[in-house]
């Protein structure tokens, strides 16, 4: 479960204070309709129904495992006090670890101990025969484009908001526009030879402590991606199963 | 006469509950439109209080263990209700229990979004269930506009409550 992203905000034209008590209610409302076994309505400050009723039911008693984007402090304070997990993308390890650090001592106070499968961590990666090959094949691709660096008034009126929180000078650097080579040293992507993304692989968890990986292709190269998907497969993943 | 309090005027909606007499802000906003009367009075002279006023046709509002003073005027005055809500309704009792298939008048029970309706809900005929987001301890105190807005909505419509007829129009 996200909160979204704030050009998510811009888009929907959903004004950005509000985004943590929306997704409070909503994730008090989605858990309540996974459960609930009889049609009811829905009385809430940001969403009103006046009969739910899902239907499959979900297979998992009560419902399934929950994640929720963690890398604020709020967010690490609002799934340790729901019992939830949390997942990590677009920030870097070094920012996930001191958050995961944060996520833990707010669920110890409220009197549970997070494991490993409650943290997951999202990183892009492309895998090559050699360390050189892996960072060639990035280097030729474009730089990121995000509706929200491109206007000064989208990003002056999102961060006005108080949309990114206390850390708001945290928050707001987590996916600002780095080399590559400094996006591999904070982990923010795994690039490299198998060798070198299983060491990549192990700091995350070393370092932030996360039982689940979330891999995304770094890249659309072709038959490179083709390769890299393969590698990953055959070179890294059995090797990580005996981290 | 004591054992009420009346505000506002319109179609008579009797209200129970722990704060006997004392409004809550809920109570202020629907007395904008209709005869609100708190009763603090012992089931056996709820009867004789509504005679008194004269009034021959009433909706309720209930909290708490007001619920089983609500039910149990329904059972006796079924021609005189309207329709029924109760806001976090207290356990109800096996003999009262018994008798709630008896009960025609519609029922909206309103509880607290972390209340599970297991074993809190009534079995009733014509029973709707909801739940109150943010409701703290006391849902008519933390979200009396959300309260206002639903009883009305529930006690004018009834049963035809499930179909909004808020408008989507976002600017006219």
């Amino acid at each position: 479960m996200m909160r979204g992203t704030p050009n998510e905000y811009v888009t929907y034209n959903v004004n950005p204070s509000e985004s943590r008590a929306r997704f409070a209610e909503a994730l008090t409302l989605i858990r309540r309709a996974w459960t609930e076994t009889q049609p009811f309505g829905w009385l809430g400050r940001y969403y009103q129904y006046r009969a739910i009723s899902i239907w499959p039911r979900p297979v998992q008693k009560p419902h399934p495992p929950i994640y929720m984007s963690g890398s604020s402090p709020e967010a690490g304070e609002f799934a340790a006090q729901n019992r939830i997990g949390i997942g990590f993308a677009f920030t870097t390890v070094p920012m996930a670890a001191k958050a995961a650090t944060h996520y833990r001592a707010a669920a110890h106070a409220a009197g549970w101990e997070p494991t490993p499968e409650h943290v997951i961590y999202r990183a892009m990666f492309h895998v090559a025969p050699s360390d050189e090959e892996a960072f060639a094949d990035l280097s030729r691709l474009p730089p990121r484009v995000a509706l929200t660096d491109q206007n000064a008034a989208i990003s002056e009126a999102v961060l006005d908001s108080g949309y990114y929180g206390a850390d708001v000078a945290t928050q707001a650097r987590r996916n600002a526009r780095r080399e590559l080579a400094e996006r591999i040293e904070l982990g923010q992507i795994i690039v490299g030879a198998p060798e070198t993304a299983l060491r990549q692989v192990r700091r995350i968890r070393d370092e932030l402590g996360a039982g689940v990986l979330d891999l995304v292709v770094g890249a659309q190269l072709g038959e490179r991606t083709l390769r890299s998907i393969e590698l990953f497969g055959t070179k890294v993943l059995p090797r990580m199963r005996e981290l | 006469m004591s054992g009420f309090v009346e505000l506002g005027s319109g179609a008579a909606i009797l209200c129970f509950g722990p704060r006997g007499v004392t409004p809550a802000p809920a109570h202020t906003l629907l007395a904008e439109t209709r005869r609100v009367i708190l009763v603090d009075a012992p089931g056996s002279k709820v009867l004789g209080l509504i005679d008194a006023l004269g009034i021959a046709r009433f909706d309720i509002l209930a909290e708490g263990e007001g619920a089983a003073a609500a039910l149990t005027l329904a059972l006796a005055r079924p021609d005189g209700v309207g329709a029924i809500v109760l806001a976090a309704p207290d356990p109800l009792g096996p003999e009262l229990e018994g008798r709630l298939g008896e009960i025609a008048a519609p029922v909206l029970t309103l509880l607290r979004a972390t209340d599970d309706a297991d074993g809190k809900l009534p079995a009733l005929k014509h029973g709707h269930l909801m739940y109150v987001y943010d409701a703290g301890d006391d849902m008519l105190r933390a979200r009396p506009e959300a309260l206002a807005f639903i009883v009305r909505e529930f006690l004018e419509r009834r049963e035809l409550f499930i179909v909004t007829r808020e408008s989507g129009v976002v600017l006219p």
